[in-house]
């Protein structure tokens, strides 16, 4: 039975997520019924009209993949060739020819049995997207950008996306997204990311959604022994936003860093939800997620850490902060540790607040404009994270996307 | 005159702190405040300054124009300057960013161009010299784990930097060293001219012996109620304020 098939047949197990679920209480998509029979009524897109390309080149000596509506534009990208031993493929392709796909690198190895609902129905409408294999021991010589569009053609469409992604022993790769979409659509996009032995990734993911535009992600990551995840997400826009990042350590000496900046702009809701299974000896994770949040938006942070029995030594830390621009913009964060090891470093922490008006006071006593007091004080607040940025050029983009983005809020927020 | 103060008043949270204060600072004269604590002198700071949270009434000019509906920055960039009592700490936000922010929203507002880069860091280099700030504070954030000293150093400098017309200086004496009192003091004195004026609040004759003052103050419950030349001050220093309150009770 193909994975698709499988992942039909979970679906019927699976209901519609609600408030009643734990996981799903601060967002939850009640349209989604309505959303699906659009889609599944529709004939599937298979080569939609490229509407406008993708406004975020960094000028970077990179390969470029861009992705429109799930489907690999090779025409607009700039691939690696056979020879660097890193191949990028439509996912389909990769499936039909197999020459990769080793049984536990198929599609669906991970998301079958840790997708949630909406993964498993992206996989049982057999959803397009990218298929990345790095050989092993190579060390990627070049950035891999991935520019997903998603260029929706009716008012509530969603637009499914499935990337497998596997790094062989001793591969690394940096790998950077852009994800756009605008207009009243979904992306419901899931991902599978297999690192082998000492295989690292660095991975960043820059959401740019537009303001009615939601979002629904999955990112699952097995890490085995010695391998390195490096997950940076900045969630820069978007209506309604929900990522979730599942990272099972299986291996010894496994390292996990996750980043996060979250700028949910004015009346809007972004939640990150992580997990990370420590399940084996010396592994360790180190999560920072900050958010600073516009007038009546909401930022949700749920972070899992779950310590197997006999994952002794394992270090784990994770904090969050968050920053409320005005008196109605919320932040739920909620650690939520289980620890079934006796022999462990677990932390975490979290803080919550307003800009301090002393500070702001004093600052304009000097001669800046409230806002520009604001602004330099939520700069401060973001920068050490965003200079965690791989690449120059990726970095300074996002510093201004940010400071942009800051400028409209605070003018919204004040 | 610089600054001219009628009948201020100012109450916070219903607590009437200034009850009719009256002061005028010709330009490029200095003068002191000096009173008991609590007596009003800090809050007649942050009203001068802008600060929000105050109900007040009365007049403040400065160089002729009411300034008492003018937002805090405004008045900064006009060329008024408050150095804080309590310098306040801006976790993250590089000084030296900070600062050049600050120059040149003040140069833009007087018509001034806009410092660049390097011209900025020369100006930087010649201000931190006038009052010997280590460049290792100058590349921290604002105040960030600044020992007391070094925040009321800090404060001289970028009062140096913003080449105001009129700078209060709150207690800037309290927290430094002997040398860097002195080290200060002569600061100060290099920026003294004939155009800029000095209000300078202290609780100490000894500021007075370095920057020594054309009249000296004092301020008791909310009002000025004796003002004179230096002498003044070495007055106070041996008797106390007891010494004003007792002419008080004569004239009264
Ligand atoms: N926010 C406030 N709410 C209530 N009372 C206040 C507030 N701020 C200041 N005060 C009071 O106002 C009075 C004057 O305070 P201020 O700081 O101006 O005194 P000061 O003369 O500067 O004293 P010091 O010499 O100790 O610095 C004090 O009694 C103080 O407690
Ligand atoms: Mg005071």
């Amino acid at each position: 039975m193909s994975y698709s098939d499988q992942a039909a047949g979970n679906l019927l197990n699976h209901k519609l997520p609600d408030y009643r679920d734990e996981d799903w209480k601060y967002t939850h998509y009640s349209g989604f019924e309505h959303y699906k029979k659009l889609q599944t009524s529709g004939n599937p897109i298979a080569h939609p009209p490229l509407a406008r390309r993708s406004t975020t080149p960094f000028h970077e000596d990179a390969w470029i993949a861009v992705v429109v509506n799930g489907i690999l534009q090779a025409n607009l990208s700039n691939l690696p060739n056979h020879s660097t031993g890193i191949r990028v493929a439509k996912l389909s392709e990769a499936i039909s020819d197999d020459s990769g796909l080793e049984p536990g690198y198929s599609p669906g190895a991970l998301a079958l049995a840790k997708g949630h609902y909406y993964s498993q129905w992206a996989m049982a409408q057999g959803a397009e997207g990218l298929f990345i294999r790095v050989n092993s021991g190579i060390v990627a010589e070049k950035h891999l950008l991935i520019h997903t569009i998603n260029d929706i053609q009716q008012p509530q469409q969603v637009l499914p996306t499935h990337h497998l992604i596997v790094l062989e022993s001793n591969a690394a790769l940096t790998l950077s997204e852009t994800q756009e979409g605008s207009g009243e659509g979904m992306s419901l996009s899931l991902q599978e990311i297999h690192l082998s032995n000492q295989a690292r990734l660095e991975h960043s993911q820059l959401q740019l959604w537009g303001n009615e535009f939601e979002c629904i992600q999955q990112v699952l990551v097995a890490q085995q022994t010695e391998s390195h995840y490096a997950h940076f997400a900045y969630c820069g826009g978007g209506a309604k936003v929900r990522n979730q990042l599942t990272v099972m350590q299986e291996g010894q000496l496994a390292l996990t860093e996750l980043t996060g900046l979250v700028l949910p702009g004015v009346g809007k809701h972004v939640d990150n939800q992580t997990l990370i299974h420590h399940q084996s000896p010396h592994t360790s994770s180190r999560q920072r997620y900050r958010s600073l949040v516009a007038r009546e938006g909401t930022s949700v942070f749920n972070g899992k850490v779950y310590v197997n029995p006999g994952a002794q030594k394992t270090d784990a830390y994770q904090h969050h902060a968050s920053l409320l621009m005005h008196e109605t913009a919320v932040s739920n964060a909620k650690p939520e540790l289980e620890i079934y090891a006796d022999d462990v470093k677990c932390s975490h922490g979290a803080t919550a607040g307003m800009l301090d008006a002393g500070e702001i006071h004093y600052m304009r006593s000097r001669g800046l404009s409230e806002v520009q007091a604001r602004m330099m004080l939520q700069e401060a607040f973001v920068r050490d994270l965003l200079d965690s940025l791989p690449g120059e050029s990726l970095r300074l983009w996002c510093h201004n996307h940010c400071s942009d983005r800051l400028n409209v809020l605070n003018q919204l927020s004040i | 005159m610089l600054l001219e103060i009628e009948n201020l008043r100012a109450s916070i949270e219903g607590k009437e702190i200034l009850k009719g204060v009256n002061l005028s600072v010709p330009a490029g004269e200095v003068h002191a405040i000096m009173g008991p604590n609590g007596s009003g002198k800090s809050t007649l700071s942050s009203v001068i300054a802008g600060k929000d949270g105050y109900e007040t009434s009365g007049s403040i000019r400065f160089d002729g124009q009411e300034i008492s509906d003018w937002e805090p920055e405004i008045r900064a960039r006009e060329g008024m300057f408050l150095a804080f009592q309590y310098p306040v700490e801006l976790p993250g936000v590089g000084l030296s960013s900070f600062l050049r922010a600050c120059v040149n929203e003040r140069r833009k507002h007087i018509g001034q161009s806009e410092l660049d880069a390097s011209s900025f860091l020369a100006l930087m280099r010649e201000k931190a010299a006038l009052v010997e700030l280590s460049q290792d504070l100058i590349r921290r954030p604002v105040n960030q784990g600044f020992s007391g000293g070094e925040k009321k150093r800090n404060e001289i400098f970028q009062m140096a930097m913003l080449d105001p017309r009129m700078a209060i200086l709150d207690e800037t004496d309290s927290g430094l060293d002997i040398d860097a009192l002195r080290i200060v003091a002569e600061g100060v004195n290099k920026l003294r001219n004939p155009q800029r004026s000095l209000l300078v609040i202290t609780h100490y004759q000894r500021l007075l012996e370095y920057i020594v003052p054309d009249r000296v103050h004092v301020l008791i419950d909310g009002a000025i109620v004796m003002s004179g030349d230096r002498t003044l001050a070495l007055a106070l220093e041996e008797k106390g304020y007891d010494l004003v309150r007792a002419e008080q009770e004569v004239s009264s």
